[in-house]
């Protein structure tokens, strides 16, 4: 069987080129291949170049089952930067790529775990719509969290 | 009755018509083919023919004629406007305008006169007797007294009602938006809900069919409806005007299945739609789009809420999408209050009659709500409709524009870009972060989720939302070991100073520990145990100090990781002979808490069980449909095991041993036999990890004089392995498994032979390890918990009082 490679084009219209066996553990890339069948490019509006050249290493890796879970997790912690791995984990979410979103949710809770509200704020760019009266009335109902 | 007699040409003249209106409309084709084709060839299948003419009766109909104008048309009628508003549904101006035309279109509504010279009904008559039929959904007989007219002549007019009324008007009302009109839903959009490119909303409804032949119920009737429905999928516009119906699939189906059958993206797929361009922050997109519930497939078409929005701008978008989707909901409850006909379960034997009626009802609606100034839709006769242009297509463009349809990620970026239109902000790396907010959080321990609370207003709402606690459940959490003991110098009644201490259940274990403070009313019960524990929360009971001769047992559960808890007052009857046990389990589905409650009154009843769910607040009675366990069980008051969906308890019958299972989704009880190898000994349940253990407790072994436990867990096909035996004299009881698998057991203390200590055993090394924890410390019991949020949207320390027992 000869081995077909697909064409992946990120947001930023950069082309980056996949064995067809290795692209279809995404679940979103088995759906299209499945459908359109021989279709030359595929499109990923919402990956950037970076996150997809991360998402394509993963996809090439070539790893005995049982070693895997080991794997994804060294991979992710390899990039141990919260929007890195934000971005990568949206664009596994995309993709439909089980394992990786998982690891990196994980590597990502595992990081704002113990973080500061602050921390927590400025990590995710969340802006606190709250009155300080207001947030220790929330606190005072779980005071011994704090 | 000239004017029925000649109803079959009327009907040909019709049809012939029809034909024409097929010529020219490809959607009125679709429908109308449907409605008449059969007709024209032959009756459809199971439809009898008209109920046999009952004798003449002289009813002096053209009397009625003349009271019938005195009432309401008169130049003085005894009925005012708004009489007649409400009883026919629609202005005076307008049933007279349908009227007239019918009158002049339609032979059968013709006045005529029979061979005798007898004058027949008026066309005011037939008409009112249709529209009333159709309002108040009453029996064709119903209106005889007033209208003077026999069931079949009533049920005729209804017919030729419906046929003439889709042939004058369906073409005009129940069309497809022309450009004109596209444009003019998207402004009436875009100013009141500010959705650009939005064309609707998109829903189904049932119309219940009385009597559906009993050989297609199946098909008709789904499992969450009371009886046989048939279908109804529309589009209508915030006005309430229906600009799509697609009627006719049966009941049994869902609304994926009904919106892969129905017509409405044809237009689409052939290349036929209209060009309904808009621009939404920036990008053009080709065709408008529909706002949809949950069930719909996440095409370019449907616009769907965001299940968990985190980010402000997505927050938003839902509450306008969901006010917005109202629009149809709001039009389905002013159809059914218009035209009861098709609120009650509908008395028609044939699918082509419910359909008559149904697409009846919805042009008049179209109409009523054009005469009363609604809506207002300028309509030239002599213009092109969309779809009305023939064109062929390849197989393969079609398949190439479904595929445009069925793009769920544009479907994605459409949603994006709407939620992002109505904010105004376009903050592409807070976006990611909200996106992948809730996909985080479910990993996120409970402790930092109770912190997380006042990190803004939309995760707070998040978190406390049910959805999320029982998705957070979902994923493995930590995991807990909690230990109960007493001191030993503990006096009966001093219930304060039993000691509730829980460990962190991993490699650290038993260093990081916490003794999370007891549910406030737990002091004051007392006897109270441990019933179990299932998906993070602590089951306890106990009973308050009695009160002269009454005693009311409780049962208290405990989430530990949020330290909430509810109390819960358990049922007393007066009769009570034998055992009352109380059982727990949380449901794995639904994420409700379940109390069951097994009671035998006395030895004839058998056993009665009631169950409390923490949802419903309230205990019933189980029916013996639910396989009740039979009457010859006896229950020892042994303790139970939740794992998965299935609660087990121990049951006897005579000497003879089996274990009851419950199945908490269904409430079904169920009975697991014990191995013969294992009926002679003393048995004992418990969980290892999400696999049943039975722990078989030999005393004294003949030739050592030692204790032995043999420790058997259930595999998946049902039968039991043996896992390891422990003979060790210093042994007394086990207690529970940790993690890894290992027994924490009680033993006695070396030093003194009165109290004993926590230990656990190492199955590899035969081995036990004294845990050093909780001494000094007496009648130890042991509990495994996951964290969870379990509880977080129930206000804390409640009391939920029994109340009313539902039969």
């Amino acid at each position: 069987m000869s081995k077909k490679t697909l064409t992946l084009m990120s947001k930023d219209k950069q082309l980056f080129n996949i064995e067809e066996h290795l692209a279809v553990q995404s679940v979103t890339i088995r759906n299209m291949v499945k459908e359109d069948g021989a279709s030359s490019v595929i499109p990923l509006p919402r990956v950037d170049s970076e996150t997809l050249a991360l998402v394509i290493e993963y996809l090439n890796r070539q790893q005995a089952p049982e070693e895997d879970e080991d794997y994804v997790k060294k991979f992710v912690d390899e990039r141990g930067e919260i929007p890195t791995l934000l971005e990568l984990a949206q664009a596994a979410l995309d993709l439909d790529i089980k394992k990786l979103m998982d690891a990196a949710c994980m590597k990502v809770a595992d990081l704002i775990k113990d973080f500061t509200l602050e921390e927590v704020r400025e990590a995710l760019r969340i802006e606190n719509d709250r009155t300080p009266e207001e947030e220790k009335a929330i606190r005072d109902e779980f005071q011994w969290a704090f | 009755m000239s004017s029925s007699s000649s109803s079959d040409s009327d009907n040909d003249d019709i049809d012939l018509a029809i034909n024409q209106i097929v010529m020219n409309n490809v959607r009125a084709a679709e429908l109308i083919k449907e409605l008449y084709d059969n007709n024209l060839l032959q009756d459809e299948v199971g439809e009898t023919s008209k109920i046999p003419r009952g004798p003449r009766k002289d009813r002096g109909r053209e009397e009625e004629h003349n009271k019938l104008v005195a009432d309401y048309f008169a130049e003085h009628p005894v009925y005012n406007d708004v009489d007649f508003d409400r009883r026919f549904r629609m202005s005076r101006r307008l049933f007279l305008r349908i009227v007239n035309d019918l009158d002049r279109e339609v032979d059968f509504f013709k006045q005529q006169w029979d061979a005798r010279g007898v004058k027949g009904f008026s066309p005011l008559q037939k008409c009112a007797s249709a529209i009333r039929q159709l309002a108040y959904g009453s029996a064709s007989d119903a209106f005889d007294e007033y209208l003077r007219m026999s069931e079949t002549t009533s049920m005729d007019c209804l017919e030729h009602f419906c046929k003439g009324i889709i042939f004058l008007y369906m073409r005009q009302y129940l069309r497809k938006p022309t450009a004109t009109d596209v444009q003019a839903i998207y402004a009436l959009h875009e100013q009141t809900h500010g959705l650009p490119g939005m064309l609707g909303s998109i829903d189904c409804m049932h119309w219940y069919w009385k009597n559906c032949p009993m050989a297609w119920r199946g098909q008709f009737h789904r499992g969450d409806h009371t009886g046989p429905s048939v279908i109804l999928e529309a589009v209508a516009s915030q006005d309430q005007w229906i600009w799509h119906a697609f009627f006719g699939v049966p009941g049994a189906t869902n609304d994926i299945i009904v919106v892969n059958q129905s017509p409405i993206f044809n237009d689409l797929f052939e290349n036929k739609a209209l060009d309904s361009s808009f621009v939404v922050n920036n990008t053009h997109y080709n065709h408008g789009y529909y706002l949809a519930d949950g069930i719909y497939p996440e095409w370019t078409t449907f616009v769907k809420a965001f299940r968990y929005p985190v980010e402000e701008p997505r927050v938003h978008f839902k509450t306008r999408q969901e006010s917005a989707r109202k629009d149809i909901e709001r039009t389905f409850a002013t159809l059914k209050d218009k035209w009861h006909v098709v609120k009650y379960p509908a008395r028609v034997w044939t699918q082509r009659k419910l359909s008559l009626i149904m697409h009846t009802c919805i042009i008049l609606h179209n109409m009523i709500r054009e005469d009363e100034g609604f809506s207002h839709y300028p309509f030239d006769p002599t213009e092109v409709l969309p779809g009305e242009i023939e064109t062929t297509i390849s197989e393969e463009d079609r398949a190439r524009n479904v595929n445009l349809v069925k793009n769920s990620e544009r479907h994605a970026n459409l949603r994006h870009d709407l939620s992002i239109h109505g904010s105004g902000k376009a903050d592409v790396a807070a976006d990611v972060a909200a996106c992948m907010a809730v996909e985080i959080m479910k990993r996120l321990p409970v402790k930092s989720l109770i912190q997380f609370r006042s990190v803004c207003k939309a995760w707070k709402s998040l978190i406390d939302s049910s959805p999320f606690i029982s998705d957070h459940n979902n994923v493995s959490q930590d995991h807990h070991l909690m230990i109960r003991y007493r001191p030993p110098c503990w006096q009966l009644g001093s219930e304060e100073e039993v000691k509730y201490v829980s460990f962190v259940d991993d490699d650290s274990f038993p260093q990081n520990k916490f003794a999370p403070p007891v549910p406030p009313i737990l002091p004051s019960l007392y006897g109270s145990g441990i019933i179990d524990t299932s998906c993070g929360l602590v089951c306890l009971e106990g009973s308050l100090p009695p009160e002269g001769s009454s005693k009311t047992r409780m049962v208290v559960l405990w989430n530990p990781s949020i330290r909430k808890s509810i109390a819960i007052v358990v049922p007393d009857e007066v009769q009570s002979r034998s055992h009352r046990l109380i059982n727990f389990g949380v449901c794995p589905e639904t994420k409700d808490p379940k109390l069951v409650k097994i009671s035998s009154k006395n030895d004839d009843d058998g056993n009665q069980v009631m169950v409390f769910t923490l949802s419903s607040r309230e205990w019933r009675c189980l029916s013996s449909s639910n396989h009740l366990p039979r009457k010859s069980l006896a229950f020892g008051n042994i303790g139970q095991t939740v794992i998965g969906r299935f609660l087990y308890q121990f049951v006897f019958e005579g000497e003879f041993c089996l274990i009851l299972s419950f199945d908490l989704t269904n409430e079904e009880f169920r009975e697991v036999p014990v191995p013969d190898s294992l009926q002679q000994s003393f048995l004992t349940m418990s969980k290892l990890r999400e696999s049943l253990v039975l722990i078989d407790y030999q005393e004294r072994d003949s030739t050592t004089g030692i204790d032995v436990f043999d420790v058997w867990m259930m595999m998946e096909d049902g039968a039991f392995t043996k896992l390891f035996t422990i003979k060790d004299a210093s042994v007394e009881r086990i207690l529970g498994f940790n993690k890894t698998g290992e027994p924490l057991v009680e033993i006695r203390s070396p030093d003194d032979v009165n109290s004993v200590l926590l230990a656990v055993y190492e199955p590899c090394l035969d081995h036990i390890k004294d845990l050093e924890i909780c001494r000094p410390g007496l009648c130890f019991s042991m509990c495994s918990y996951n964290e969870s949020l379990l509880l977080l949207d129930h206000e804390d320390g409640c009391i939920v009082s029994c109340g009313a027992v539902k039969g």
